[in-house]
């Protein structure tokens, strides 16, 4: 049995069609799913741990690169530096919590020092980002 | 002649309409935007997942009232020493669980050397933060 179309054989009128469907939502997937952000001053692989807590996103970024360079909220600063810095950051945004992004390969007596530091300009909890060891 | 006044006339009759076609937009254009946009969002969007450990700010060497009382468990490139002593991974979490049974407010002092990378000391705070003990902080030795 020949079963016919109705309207007869219809030429598909953009071949493209499904290719544009699939691009959209990728898109859309790319557009809800991820998150955007500034990019960090430097590549920074932080260290795996299993903690659970999730990292939150308005907080004082203190980055700390694996050959010892520190950037604050964007901005490269000298050790000496620092403790002004963290303090006028701090002084300015009281609500904010202090969130130290640091290299895993970072000498850690480094990153105490940093804390000393903090403690210094009057940080007294903050946290230590890391990731997820990847299986 | 005449066949001027023929244009003539034609130009002054009402335009014909254009003979009804299905208009057709090409999609070629979207089709960039699109592309365009989801490149930008592939390449701009974040998906890392990131986790925090919440630290005390370090105690320091010379304030005395601090320090004293806690334990001390330095990390050394090679190996670990609480309060002094060369101990292992394993026997460390075993001997701090059982210390936090006894004593749930027992302060750790976590003295990292120089040499240990920062992975190294997440470690070891993890394994004292899973012992069960909750009371820890790095120790800063003064400048160096």
């Amino acid at each position: 049995m020949h079963i016919r179309r109705i309207g007869g054989p219809r030429k598909n009128p953009e071949p493209l069609l499904p290719l544009i469907n699939v691009v959209f939502l990728l898109l859309i997937f790319f557009m809800l799913a991820g998150r955007l952000t500034a990019p960090d001053a430097f590549w920074v692989q932080v260290p795996e741990s299993a903690s659970q807590s999730h990292a939150q996103a308005e907080a004082i970024t203190i980055l700390v690169g694996q050959d010892g360079r520190i950037v604050l909220e964007g901005l490269e600063i000298e050790n000496n530096g620092l403790l002004l810095a963290v303090r006028n950051e701090v002084e300015d945004h009281p609500e904010r919590q202090v969130q130290i992004k640091a290299d895993r390969g970072v000498e850690a007596v480094k990153v105490v020092s940093i804390l000393d530091t903090l403690r210094e300009a009057g940080v007294e909890k903050l946290r230590l980002l890391t990731e997820l060891p990847n299986r | 002649m005449k066949q001027q006044m023929q244009l003539l006339s034609q130009a002054n009759r009402p335009a014909r309409r254009p003979p009804r076609r299905r208009a057709r937009i090409s999609l070629t254009p979207l089709i960039d935007v699109v592309f365009i946009l989801l490149v930008f969002f592939m390449l701009a969007s974040n998906f890392t997942q990131w986790r925090q450990i919440e630290i005390d700010v370090p105690q320091r060497a010379g304030q005395g009232a601090g320090a004293k009382g806690s334990v001390f468990l330095e990390v050394t490139p090679d190996g670990l020493r609480l309060s002094g002593q060369v101990i292992s991974d394993e026997e460390l979490s075993r001997q701090l669980s059982r210390l936090a049974r006894v004593r749930p407010t027992q302060k750790i002092l976590i003295k990292p050397a120089k040499g240990v990378p920062l992975q190294r000391a997440v470690i070891i705070l993890e394994l004292v933060d899973q012992a069960g003990i909750q009371n820890v902080s790095f120790f800063h030795t003064g400048k160096q």
